[in-house]
C-alpha cells in the first residue's frame, strides 16, 4: 500500500498538463513521420520526376527551333508523347507495377508508329528517308529517328502500313477509355478477349472479373495473388544445398545456412496459412513481405492497412527512451540534489520501497508515453487508410491454425512483452541516476544508449559475422520493432542469429535483475549528504 | 527566581520527607541555621546544594527554584517516564575520520532541547544519524522506544524534521507539497492540512508555487510538512537561518505553542544562541563529536549567566 501511495506521490510531482502536451507534441511529428516512412516502404509509387523533366526540356528545346528537320519533328513527337503519359503517370501516383504503366507503353507504341508512318507517307521523296528504307542492315540503329523509319518501311508493305494505323487507331480508343474507366477489371476483360492471358494467370482473371475489382492493389487481388505466387516447398537445407546455392560467401558456415533458411520456412509457412485464410474469408492481412522473401519481387504486390501502419508503434521507442532520458534522468539524482529526497527518507517507509516506488513510476510513465504514441499512430493511420480497418480481427498463426483476435489487445499483449527489453533500458537509466546522482551524466548516457540500437544493427547488418556477438547484448532489443516487424536489413541479422523477442526478454530480465540489486545494495549502504 | 516561595516549598518538601532541618543540615554538610534561613527566603542554595536537594526530594531543580511542582510532568513521570529520544554510545565515521564519539543523550517527551556547537562539531551529522540519512557505525538509536535498525518504520512515524533550509518541491504549490507528505504518511483528513496551514499562518498563499516564498514562509511551510504526522519528536536543524527578526520570533512563537499544546519534544539546532535560549529547557553543547556538557537553562540562569558566556566557558573558546 505504501509503495502504491510513493507511486501516487511521484505521479503528482512529475506530471503536468504542461508536460504532456510537450510530449505530445514531440510524438506527432514522429508518428506522421513514421506513417509516411511506413507508406514508402510498402507503396511502390514509382518516380516519374525525372524522365519527366528529361522529356520535357527535350521538347521545350525542340520547340523553339525554326525549321526542323524530319528526324528533329520525329523527335519533337516523341518527346512530347513521353513527357505527357509520364506527367499522366505522375500525377495519378501510378504504382510502377499497375497496369496502367503496361497500357500506357503500348499506347506510346502504337502512337508513335503511327507517327513513323505519317513521316514515311508525307516524306517519301526525301533524301535521307530513301537511305534509311534501303539501308541494308537488318537493325539500323544510327538514332532513334532511323530505327524506327527503317522498322516500319521494312517490317510492313504498304498495305500492311495502312493496317497497322488503323489497329493503332482502334488500340488507342480501346486504352484511351481502359485508362479514363481507371478499372482494372475491365483492363483483364480486355486482355481476356484478346487472348492476352497466360494460361497461368486465367483463374486470377476470372476472380478479378468476378469481383469486379477495380484497383491492382485491391487486397482481394493481391490476397490471390500473393497466395498463388508464395511458395508451397521449404528451402532445402542440405549440405549440397548449401554448397549449390549462394554458398559459403553468403553463408560462411552450415550451420549459418540452416539456421537462416529455417527462419525463412518458418516465416513463409505462416505467411502462407495467414493468406490462405484472408483469401478464403475475403478479409485483409496486415502480412510484410520485405525484399529477401523468396519470390520475385513479391514486395510489389502488398497493400497497405492501417494495421501496418499502427504495427510501427514498435518502432516508437526510437523517440520514446529519448523522451525518457531527458524528462526521467533525474528520477532520483534531482531529488538528492534539490534536496527534497531528505522529505522522503525521514518517512516511515524503507529505502527499498522508495527505490522500488520510483522504478515502478518509470515504467508506468514511459508505458503512458507509449500508449499515447499508439493513440496518434492509430489516428495518423485512419486519418490515411480509415478506422475501419483498426477495427477489424488481426490474423495470427498458431499451433498450426489461422485465429481472429482483438487486433487492439493482442497489440497490447505484445507491448507488454517488447516492453521488458524496455524495462532493462530503464534499469540502466535508474542505475545511473542512482548510483552517480548526477542528473546531467544520466542523460547523456541514456540518451547515447537510446541511439546505439540504430547504429548496432547497422553494423551488424553490414558486416559479416565479427560482430554478431553484439545480438546478445540487451541494447540490441531496445528498439523491438527491429524484431518484430520485418525490415529488411534487419531480417538478414534475425535470421542469421536466432534473435527473437524471447531472447531479448531473458537476456533482459537478466540485466534488469542484476542492474536493480546493485542499485538496491548501492542505495541502502549510502549516507544521505544532500 | 522567588527566593521566599522557593524557601516555602523547600519547607514543604522537608515535611513531606519527613526531615528535619538539623537532617537536611548533616545530610548537605551545613548547619540547620543555614537550611532555615534558605525557608525562610533570607539566602537561597546554590547549585550544588539545589542538586542535592532536588535528589532527595525527588523533584527537579526547575521545579526546586520556581517554588512548585510541575505536576503534569510529574505525572507523567509516574506512570510512563517516557523517553521519546535514547542515543546509546552513538559513534559515526565518514573514511577515517571519527565525526560522532560514543554519543548517549536521552530526550523526554516535551522537553525543548537545544543543540549548540561550534562549526564542525557534529550537530547535523547527529541529526542526521538520528533520522536515518547517515548509518551509525556504532551504537543504538532509539525513538519512542523503537530502535531505528530494527524498527524502522515505527521509528520514523513518530519523528518530524527539518534540516538545513526545508527544501520542497518549488514548481508545486504549498498545498501540493503538504498533499504529498499527507498521502506517503497516510493522513486522510484533508482537514488537518487546512488546520495545518492556519497554523503557519499560510492560508492566503498556499497555493501559490514554493518558488515564489519567501524564506520565511518556506520555513513555516516547511514546519507544517514536519508536522503533518503529528510526531512525538520533532527535530530542527537551524530553523531561524536566514529569518528576519520578525521571521524569527513567529517561529519561536509556534515552537513554544506546539509543545505547550502537543506536549511535543523538540530538538533544536542552532547557531543563534540568544533563541536557544529562550525557547530551550535543556542545552546539550556539542563539540569534536562529543558531548560535552548537558544541562537546564535554569541553571545558567541561577548563575546569572547568558549561555553565550556558558557556551564559550564550555568550549574554551573565548575570544571575546
Amino acid at each position: 500500500m505504501k509503495i502504491i501511495k510513493l507511486v501516487k506521490s511521484e505521479f503528482i510531482k512529475n506530471y503536468t498538463v504542461k508536460k504532456l502536451v510537450v510530449i505530445m507534441l514531440l510524438l506527432t511529428p514522429f508518428c506522421i513521420g513514421l506513417t509516411q516512412l511506413t507508406d514508402l516502404w510498402c507503396n511502390n509509387v514509382g518516380n516519374y520526376e525525372n524522365s519527366h523533366s528529361v522529356y520535357r526540356a527535350h521538347y521545350e528545346k525542340l520547340l523553339q527551333k525554326e525549321n526542323l528537320t524530319v528526324e528533329e519533328q520525329y523527335e519533337l513527337y516523341y518527346n512530347k508523347v513521353n513527357m505527357e503519359t509520364a506527367q499522366f503517370l505522375k500525377e495519378n501516383k501510378v504504382a510502377a507495377n499497375d497496369w496502367k504503366v503496361d497500357v500506357i507503353r503500348e499506347l506510346t507504341y502504337a502512337l508513335l508508329d503511327n507517327y513513323s508512318i505519317k513521316i514515311l507517307r508525307e516524306h517519301k521523296n526525301d533524301p535521307i528517308i530513301e537511305a534509311i528504307c534501303n539501308s541494308e542492315n537488318q537493325y539500323y540503329y544510327e538514332s532513334r529517328f532511323s530505327s524506327a523509319i527503317h522498322h516500319t518501311c521494312t517490317a510492313y508493305t504498304d498495305v500492311e502500313q495502312d493496317e497497322l494505323v488503323l489497329n493503332n487507331v482502334k488500340l488507342i480508343d480501346e486504352y484511351t477509355y481502359l485508362l479514363k474507366e481507371d478499372k482494372y477489371y475491365l483492363y483483364i476483360q480486355y486482355l481476356i478477349d484478346h487472348d492476352r492471358i497466360w494460361k497461368d494467370d486465367i483463374d486470377m482473371a476470372k476472380f478479378i472479373i468476378k469481383n469486379k475489382v477495380g484497383n491492382m492493389n485491391d487486397y482481394r487481388a493481391l490476397n490471390y495473388l500473393l497466395w498463388t505466387q508464395l511458395p508451397i516447398t521449404e528451402i532445402k537445407k542440405d549440405e549440397a544445398s548449401w554448397m549449390n546455392s549462394d554458398g559459403p560467401y553468403k553463408f560462411p558456415t552450415y550451420q549459418d545456412y540452416v539456421r537462416y533458411y529455417t527462419n525463412v520456412n518458418k516465416d513463409t509457412q505462416s505467411s502462407q496459412a495467414i493468406l490462405y485464410y484472408s483469401s478464403k474469408h475475403n478479409i485483409k492481412h496486415d502480412l510484410f513481405f520485405d525484399k529477401t522473401t523468396n519470390v520475385g519481387q513479391i514486395d510489389q504486390y502488398q497493400y497497405m492497412t492501417s494495421k501496418k501502419i499502427v504495427d510501427e508503434v514498435f518502432y516508437l521507442p526510437i523517440i520514446i527512451l529519448i523522451i525518457v532520458s531527458v524528462t526521467s534522468s533525474g528520477i532520483v539524482s534531482a531529488e538528492h540534489n534539490k534536496g527534497t529526497i531528505k522529505n522522503i527518507i525521514t518517512t516511515p517507509i524503507k529505502r527499498w520501497k522508495i527505490l522500488l516506488s520510483k522504478f515502478i513510476y518509470l515504467i508506468l510513465h514511459t508505458y503512458i508515453i507509449w500508449i499515447i504514441g499508439l493513440g496518434i499512430l492509430s489516428i495518423c493511420a485512419g486519418v490515411k487508410y480509415g478506422f475501419n480497418d483498426l477495427f477489424t480481427p488481426k490474423l495470427v498463426y498458431y499451433n498450426g491454425n489461422v485465429i481472429e483476435v482483438n487486433y487492439y489487445l493482442y497489440l497490447i499483449k505484445d507491448l507488454c512483452i517488447a516492453g521488458i527489453p524496455i524495462i532493462a533500458f530503464l534499469s540502466i537509466l535508474f542505475f545511473i541516476s542512482t548510483v552517480s546522482l548526477n542528473t546531467v551524466l544520466t542523460t547523456s548516457v541514456t540518451t547515447i544508449l537510446a541511439i546505439l540500437p540504430l547504429i548496432l544493427y547497422y553494423v551488424c547488418a553490414n558486416f559479416k559475422t565479427t560482430f554478431l556477438f553484439l545480438t546478445h547484448l540487451p541494447f540490441m532489443y531496445f528498439i523491438p520493432g527491429f524484431i518484430m516487424t520485418k525490415q529488411e536489413w534487419y531480417t538478414e541479422i534475425i535470421k542469421k542469429t536466432d534473435m527473437s523477442l524471447m531472447s531479448g526478454v531473458i537476456i533482459s530480465i537478466i540485466t534488469i535483475v542484476i542492474l536493480y540489486t546493485i542499485t538496491n545494495i548501492v542505495y541502502y549502504k549510502r549516507d544521505i549528504k544532500n | 527566581m522567588n527566593q521566599e516561595k522557593m524557601g516555602k516549598f523547600i519547607a514543604q518538601l522537608r515535611v513531606e520527607h519527613n526531615y528535619t532541618q538539623k537532617e537536611i543540615g548533616d545530610k548537605l554538610g551545613i548547619s540547620d541555621n543555614s537550611v532555615s534561613k534558605w525557608e525562610r527566603g533570607i539566602n537561597a542554595p546554590d547549585i550544588y546544594y539545589l542538586t542535592t536537594l532536588a535528589e532527595l526530594f525527588d523533584v527537579t531543580v526547575k521545579e526546586l527554584l520556581n517554588g512548585e511542582r510541575d505536576f503534569k510532568k510529574k505525572e507523567i513521570d509516574e506512570n510512563h517516564h517516557e523517553k521519546v529520544l535514547e542515543i546509546s554510545h552513538v559513534s559515526k565515521k565518514f573514511g577515517s575520520r571519527m565525526i560522532l564519539h560514543d554519543i548517549s543523550l536521552d530526550i523526554y517527551e516535551g522537553d525543548i532541547v537545544g543543540l549548540i556547537g561550534p562549526n564542525g562539531a557534529g550537530k547535523t551529522t547527529l541529526i542526521k544519524t538520528i533520522l536515518n540519512l547517515y548509518h551509525t557505525n556504532k551504537g543504538t538509536i532509539k525513538i519512542c522506544g523503537y530502535d531505528t535498525k530494527k524498527n524502522l518504520e515505527q521509528a520514523l512515524s513518530k519523528v518530524g524534521c527539518i534540516i538545513e533550509n526545508p527544501d520542497m518541491y518549488q514548481n508545486l504549490s504549498g498545498r501540493k507539497n503538504l498533499e504529498i507528505t499527507a498521502l506517503i504518511n497516510g493522513i486522510k483528513d484533508k482537514n488537518y492540512i487546512n488546520q495545518m496551514i492556519s497554523f503557519v499562518k499560510l492560508d492566503t498563499r498556499i497555493d501559490d508555487k514554493v518558488k515564489k516564498y519567501s524564506l520565511g514562509m518556506k520555513q513555516r511551510l516547511g514546519l507544517a510538512n514536519a508536522l503533518m504526522k503529528k510526531p512525538k519528536l520533532l527535530i530542527l536543524d537551524e530553523p531561524t537561518n536566514g529569518l528576519d527578526p520578525i521571521g524569527i520570533k513567529e517561529l519561536r512563537e509556534m515552537l513554544k505553542q506546539i509543545s505547550r499544546q502537543e506536549n511535543m519534544s523538540i530538538l533544536i539546532s542552532s547557531h543563534i544562541l540568544s533563541e536557544i535560549e529562550n525557547i530551550c529547557d535543556e542545552i546539550v553543547i556539542i563539540d569534536e563529536g562529543k558531548i560535552i556538557s548537558q544541562f537546564g537553562i535554569e541553571e545558567i540562569k541561577y548563575k546569572n549567566r547568558s549561555l553565550e558566556e556558558e557556551f564559550f566557558l564550555k568550549t574554551d573558546k573565548n575570544d571575546v
